[in-house]
């Protein structure tokens, strides 16, 4: 029989997909249900004095503050309140929740809900940020958090370097833009429990966060998944989820909150834009001798995973290499702008931009290839990280270089370039699980049904195709058709908390879990439950498991408007063994796109703390026709302690795009060096091209 | 309030809507199908996209009551007694879905264009479905699914 693992199966909930059959948060419709809706703020920074509650009609609810048990949203530092109840932080902050019988209704009232404003100035900006003459959104200042990591004599590298090469990179504000808009529907069971569905990466997350808000006990509340249309990061967390339970909470009645597009532009989770000072010394020879990074990130208005994404922006500056000085240091910065969050990517493509193209022009200074320059510097196993600690565990980089200097895309780079197309490569590299100190263990509970097994976690297939790929897994241990598994996910009854579908982390942690599992049941148990934690990291390290990709684009660039054409990108994935190879092709495009869209036209600009943009028309996601023709290979190199040798990947595809491109359109003129994206066309027509 | 009177994957239908409904609220909350998705509620994502008297339309922005008289497609009245549509089967089998909430549209985008042109080139796949935004996939595994079933 054929080895299920490695295999392009289809995937499990594609059918019921393509008939239009899978049932998303928004399908749920129940009889006598109240649609909610927020009444926002219009200043982005202010004191909330107090809040004027018109007469409402029969049947029409307003909740403020003063009706919740208490008024947080649990996250790292859990400083943003559920609602605004004496300062407003940022434009489209919710300071009250309206039920309605029908959704015009409670949009009507939340209009004619007025606050009393005392209106302050904006901080709006990172430069604004760090002006100590600018008002503070806290009374700790500005400053949100702050990294630093310092190895060997950083100084002295440079001191040492036959060429030093430094820039300021900037990337933007960028929604995560799932098409389906965040969403949570909830009702009161016939047991007199609290249930709530929605579209979410987390169902124990928004239980929490509903007890906290209503004063239920966790016990009398349910909280599952629907199908989830796109999450990337920005289901992470809080969106619509709390308002829908306060209100059936308050109410006894089900709650329908779905957010409509302009609400998930302006007011959703955002990818952090950032500021980056870079510097990197050389050897003559291409070995990098020192490396030091200082990055600042704006996040918004409240903290949210920020510090975390900090972090492994940092560690994911210069730790595809081995390099013995490296500096980091950067700064988590309060601004009056929607909170940005977790983004698939976390930190790495921002803090990519700024290493990635750096080596870049180091390698054309230098006359290396860029393939060159990377393997002369790619980390290996049991090499120290850019924060000292041994990396333990496989990482294929040389590998993926090598297999990409083999590709059909590197010979026509290299040997028989088109003409007037630039070419220019990158790598990225994406850690999987939480990181340190953070809990981060999955529970999988295996029972012997009629003709096969169920298979039960917390964890939820977002889109990215774990239901799949953990049923592909559970086959495997359980030595079964792939149509005995029932693969049961996303809900928070008989489940212990698995933690949030996120960093990378389902496929290697819930894959073990079910391999341990399905051991007790070889041995003859009808139930098991088993446990997989993610093992920490060594030394100063926060992450233990490393995935790389490389990433080559091929552009055009119009003469007349300096308009970036993208037409082709070709990847290589060091992705340990690879568990259903069509699904990882689709995993690699879909996070290239997203970062394409980053280089070239995905940005939301804001003036005053108001975003200019509010919808599809005006914030530019890619089409079929901005997206060219992708390709991806990879190369299998095992991971020992992953379930069948495979590690996360989902992140990785999102990180090394905008350097390439950046350096494929560099590659077309004499002196040009793009250090921001989306690219500003404007800039690239004032330079030389070569001829 | 209008009275509509229209065909709807073969099926005839007659409602009193009110004069603003759009096409997409006619469809998931009068008639219960709701496959077919919103995305935006401005026309933008295609994520609504259904066949009206054999094009494809947006029905987040089509009035409900100009579909009196027409004859209706949705995601809903591909399948034929259980059978998937080539298209849809398509789409399964080249790994074109991923959380599939642009997938309907997406596939009533390419119903139209291979209705009006069996045999597309690539540049034509990617041009018919231009107004279905797809975050998931990079569009490349669609563009096979489509471009697999030329005759």
């Amino acid at each position: 029989m054929q080895d299920i693992i490695g295999t392009s199966v289809f995937r499990s909930d594609a059918p019921d997909k393509v008939r239009g059959k899978a049932v998303y948060t928004a399908d749920i419709m129940m009889e006598g249900t109240l649609h909610v809706s927020l009444a926002r703020s219009s200043a982005a920074h202010a004191v909330l004095k107090g809040i004027r509650v018109p007469d409402l009609p029969d049947g029409c609810f307003v909740f403020t503050a003063k009706d919740l048990a208490q008024n947080f949203i649990p996250s790292i530092f859990s400083e943003q309140p559920v609602l605004a109840f004496d300062r407003i932080r940022y434009q489209g902050e919710a300071f009250a929740i309206v039920a309605a019988p029908t959704k015009e209704m409670a949009d009507s009232i939340a209009a004619s809900i007025e606050p009393e404003l005392e209106v302050l100035e904006t901080v709006d900006s990172i430069a604004d940020a760090l002006d100590e003459k600018k008002p503070a959104l806290f009374d700790k200042g500005n400053v949100c958090s702050s990294f630093h990591s310092d190895k060997g004599d950083v100084d002295k590298g440079f001191a040492e370097s036959f060429l030093v090469l430094e820039g300021d990179f900037e990337t933007p504000v960028q929604i995560h833009g799932f098409i389906e808009p965040e969403a949570a529907v909830s009702y009161i069971d016939e047991n007199g429990k609290l249930v709530l569905v929605s579209s979410t990466q987390n169902a124990f997350g928004d239980l929490y966060t509903a007890a906290v808000a209503t004063g239920r006990p966790q016990s009398e509340i349910i909280s599952m998944a629907a199908t989830v249309g796109g999450a990337f990061g920005g289901k992470d967390g809080n969106t619509a989820q709390v308002y829908a339970a306060v209100v059936s909470h308050l109410t006894g009645k089900p709650a329908r909150f779905i957010y409509s597009r302009e609400e998930n532009i302006r007011y959703g989770m955002k990818r952090h834009k950032s500021v980056t000072h870079a510097k990197v010394g050389f050897a003559k020879d291409g070995r990098i001798l020192a490396a030091e990074c200082h990055m600042l990130l704006d996040t918004g208005a409240y903290a949210l995973l920020g510090p975390s994404v900090l972090n492994l922006g940092l560690e994911h500056f210069s730790g595809a290499y081995c390099i013995p000085n490296v500096r980091l240091g950067g700064k988590l910065l309060y601004t009056n702008h929607a909170p940005a969050s977790a983004m698939r990517g976390f930190g790495a493509p921002q803090a990519a931009m700024a290493f990635e193209n750096l080596l870049n022009r180091a390698a054309g200074k230098l006359g290396l290839d860029m393939i060159a320059i990377r393997k002369l510097n790619a980390i290996h196993k049991g090499q120290p990280g850019p924060m000292g600690g041994i990396n333990e565990h496989e990482m294929g980089l040389e590998e993926a270089l090598d297999r990409f200097a083999e590709s059909d895309f590197y010979k026509e780079m290299t040997e028989q370039p088109e003409k007037d197309c630039g070419y220019g490569l990158a790598v990225g590299m994406m850690s999987s699980g939480l990181g340190k100190h953070i809990p981060d263990t999955c529970y999988v509970t295996i029972r012997r049904k009629d003709g096969g097994f169920a298979v039960r976690t917390s964890l939820i297939d977002i889109g990215q195709g774990s239901r799949t790929a953990l049923t592909q897994i559970a086959a495997k241990a359980l030595d079964v058709p792939f149509g005995a598994i029932d693969m049961q996910m996303g809900s928070t009854v008989d489940n212990l908390d698995s933690g949030s579908t996120a960093a990378s982390r389902s496929t290697f942690i819930c894959g073990n879990a079910i391999i341990e599992a399905a051991k007790k049941i070889r041995e003859g148990a009808d139930e098991a439950r088993a446990s997989c934690a993610f093992p920490e990291a060594s030394g100063q390290a926060i992450h233990t498991y490393f995935a790389f990709i490389v990433q080559g684009a091929k552009v055009k660039v119009d003469p007349v408007t300096g308009k970036t054409d993208v037409l082709w990108i070709h990847c290589v994935t060091d992705t340990g063994r690879v568990i259903n190879p069509s699904m990882l092709d689709g995993q690699v495009f879909g996070g290239v796109a997203m970062s394409l869209g980053m280089t070239l036209s995905e940005e939301i600009r804001y003036r005053n703390g108001r975003s200019l943009e509010n919808g599809l028309g005006n914030y530019i996601l890619p089409t079929a026709l901005d997206v060219p023709k992708l390709t991806n290979e990879f190369i299998e190199k095992p991971e020992e302690s992953g379930p069948y040798g495979a590690k996360g990947m989902a992140e990785l595809p999102t990180v090394a795009v905008a350097p390439a491109i950046t350096t494929a359109v560099c590659s077309l003129y004499e002196d040009l060096e793009i250090n921001t994206v989306p690219i500003d066309r404007t800039a690239i027509l004032g330079s030389r091209r070569r001829t | 309030m209008k009275n509509i009177n229209c065909i709807v994957n073969g099926e005839k239908v007659s409602r009193n809507i009110p004069d603003d409904m759009s096409l997409l609220t006619f469809l998931r909350e009068e008639l219960g199908l709701t496959g077919t998705k919103q995305g935006c509620g401005s026309g933008d994502c295609g994520a609504c996209t259904v066949i009206v008297d054999g094009k494809s339309v947006d029905s987040c922005i089509y009035p409900a009551v100009l579909a009196d008289g027409r004859d209706i497609l949705t995601i809903e009245g591909l399948e034929k007694n259980g059978e998937l549509d080539r298209i849809q089967k398509a789409f399964v089998e080249h790994a074109a879905v991923q959380c599939g909430f642009c997938t309907p549209g997406m596939i009533m985008s390419a119903y139209a264009l291979l209705q009006d042109n069996p045999n597309p080139t690539e540049d034509e796949v990617r041009r018919a479905i231009s107004g279905n935004i797809c975050r998931c996939t990079g569009y490349q595994q669609i563009v096979d699914a489509v471009l697999s079933l030329n005759m």
